[in-house]
């Protein structure tokens, strides 16, 4: 076993014993212990109601986040090639960005109403600005020396998007995309928690009401041990997709 | 004097001014360190119902009490804040905090809060509940006193109606979805259900109230932490007082609550169709609001139809010791309480 797996596991049982610790002395109704967690964790995975939870909170999360990828990342290139484009709505994006979700949803019902679209826009507007933002940093940093290069070959307008420009970018879409995923699934539960109680968000609610903090606790690692996962995939995604290229990867 | 002996002093003196500031802004004066602190939970953003709470709290200051009011983001958070004794006493829905009892929390009930002011509103001029038959209901969050009720009421009195039910936890957001025909009916509290009508007059109409439906039924009672109770026994006594005193207050003097409200709620809005109307429920009760036998009715209500734990008695979750010595001292003014008395 490599030494490095060995510390992370090491960290690992040292943080699991600290939360352990602090849970058992805090005595608060809202902080489990990992044992009572670990319980909850196999009797949610046996329910049905989870599974039910989790497949209504993804219908949003596709939704918002294929949108916010398909949208995004088109729209960042554009900002990134006409930067007179880009300095007009790079403020949006960043206003997108910090904007508190709990202000808008009012505007979200108004627009969206209390549907799976309305929850698909919550995670739009987390994962949309951080793939467009990513996407069109990446397009205007394209190494100057090689567009100079390319151009000085005779390279066409359209070779030089495609050939040059639009490779260079790659990596800086791929990271805005794991960022954005990370964000959607924040925008999922957050969502579901202020706009409307459906699917994980309903049932961290309903677990929240009863003072079943371990239950809580363990929808929440659940989503979070998913999100890793997906992250993680899109990162070697990124190495496969990235192989030839020498650069560290973006973000 | 050099570019670096100028960026040094002038270092310094920002320095010197930040630890002013930080100075100043713990510093307490004096008479303030020797006033005895009474620290108050709300398990959410303050509405007309907790009017009668403010006007206990200014007259506990000029007794010579600091309280301290804290708004907690959820009726949970201030349950457990209320629990680890961060706040003496927190209001907030009576499910949260018998929930809570029943895990071990040592919390109890001293007097009411306010009374039951959920009403159900639709859509429309319909007033038969066979109205919210097919269409979107929006109720608050699971667990929720709310929406134990309207669920409840669709159950026992309105078994043919089949709503969607959406939850929507912001009772904002619960507005805007009724305002926008997002929904068609939802479930609101009164001062919601009085900004709807200046909002949009005429659009809506009330099924039910379910104050009427269920009038002994204690929505939201005013909790304190049992060591603290032990332990400033003085304390509760003198808060539970200023409560049942500003109750009679607000039945009465609606200039008062109008000015409560301006200053704790907003200038903007004329507050005075709510001030009447909490008036004539009455929302705040003039003998705090809590017997044994109400609050034995509460307890199996939540007990049948929430879920709680069967195992919970009215003294786990409530104290009414002392709500009865304050209503020996200031005299019950209804026959209910005085025959407890």
């Amino acid at each position: 076993m490599r030494a490095s797996t060995i510390w992370r596991a090491g960290v690992a049982l040292l943080l699991l014993a600290a939360w352990e610790t602090v849970a058992r002395s805090a005595q608060t109704l809202l902080l489990p212990t990992v044992s009572d967690t670990m319980s909850a964790l196999a009797r949610l995975l046996m329910s049905a109601a989870f599974w039910s939870a989790l497949w209504i909170s993804h219908q949003a999360l596709l939704l918002g986040f294929v949108s916010a990828a398909l949208i995004g990342v088109p729209l960042g290139l554009a900002f990134g090639h006409w930067p007179s484009l880009g300095r007009w709505v790079r403020p949006h994006l960043q206003i997108m960005l910090v904007v508190p979700t709990a202000a808008v949803i009012p505007l979200v019902i108004m627009v969206a109403g209390l549907s799976l679209r309305a929850r698909g826009l919550v995670v739009f507007m987390f994962a949309f600005p951080v793939i467009a933002v990513t996407a069109e940093a990446g397009m205007r940093e394209a190494n100057a020396r090689l567009l100079e290069m390319a151009r000085s070959f005779g390279a066409t307008p359209a070779q030089m998007m495609w050939r040059v420009r639009l490779p260079a970018a790659w990596p800086a879409v791929l990271a805005g995309l794991r960022l954005g995923l990370a964000r959607a699934f924040s925008g999922m539960v957050v969502g579901e928690l202020v706009l409307m109680a459906a699917g994980i968000g309903g049932l961290l609610m309903k677990f929240q009401s009863d003072f079943d903090a371990a239950s809580v606790y363990a929808v929440v690692a659940v989503v979070v041990l998913e999100s890793v996962v997906l992250m993680r995939v899109v990162a070697v995604a990124e190495q496969r997709l990235l192989g030839w290229q020498d650069r560290p990867a973006f973000g | 004097m050099s570019d670096n002996g100028g960026r040094t002093l002038g270092r310094a003196a920002g320095l010197v001014l930040l630890v002013g500031i930080l100075a100043a802004s713990c510093a307490q004066s004096p008479a303030e360190e020797t006033r005895p602190e009474i620290r108050v939970g709300f398990g959410g953003a303050l509405d007309f119902g907790d009017l009668a709470g403010e006007i206990a709290h200014q007259q506990l200051e000029k007794q010579g009490y600091r309280v301290r009011v804290v708004t907690f983001a959820s009726t949970e958070i201030a349950v457990d804040a209320l629990s680890r004794g961060e706040v003496d006493f927190a209001t907030g829905s009576t499910r949260s905090f018998w929930a809570a009892a029943a895990r071990g929390a040592p919390v109890r009930a001293v007097v009411e809060h306010a009374a039951n002011v959920f009403r159900l509103v639709i859509a429309g001029m319909r007033q038969d509940c066979a109205a919210l038959d097919g269409q979107r209901l929006a109720l608050h969050a699971e667990g929720a006193v709310g929406t134990v009720l309207a669920r409840v009421y669709l159950a026992d009195r309105c078994p043919d109606a089949h709503p969607e039910v959406l939850l929507v936890p912001v009772s904002a957001n619960r507005l805007a979805a009724l305002l926008s025909g997002s929904v068609a009916a939802a479930v609101l509290k009164l001062s919601d259900v009085s900004q709807v009508e200046r909002l949009a007059p005429g659009r809506f109409t009330m099924v039910t109230d379910f104050g009427n439906a269920w009038d002994d039924l204690k929505t939201t009672l005013v909790h304190t932490n049992t060591n603290f109770a032990e332990s400033h026994p003085d304390q509760v006594r003198d808060y539970v007082r200023a409560r049942v005193l500003a109750n009679r207050q607000a039945a009465t003097d609606h200039d008062e609550v109008l000015r409560q409200a301006k200053r704790v709620l907003g200038e903007g809005s004329d507050w005075t169709p709510e001030a009447r109307e909490y008036a004539a429920l009455p929302a705040w009760h003039p003998d705090g609001g809590m017997t044994r036998a109400e609050l034995d009715r509460t307890l199996r209500f939540m007990i049948d139809r929430s879920g709680i734990d069967q195992t919970l008695t009215v003294d786990r979750v409530a104290d009414l010791s002392v709500l009865e010595d304050v209503l020996r001292e200031v005299r019950a003014v209804t026959p209910a309480a005085a025959a407890t008395d």
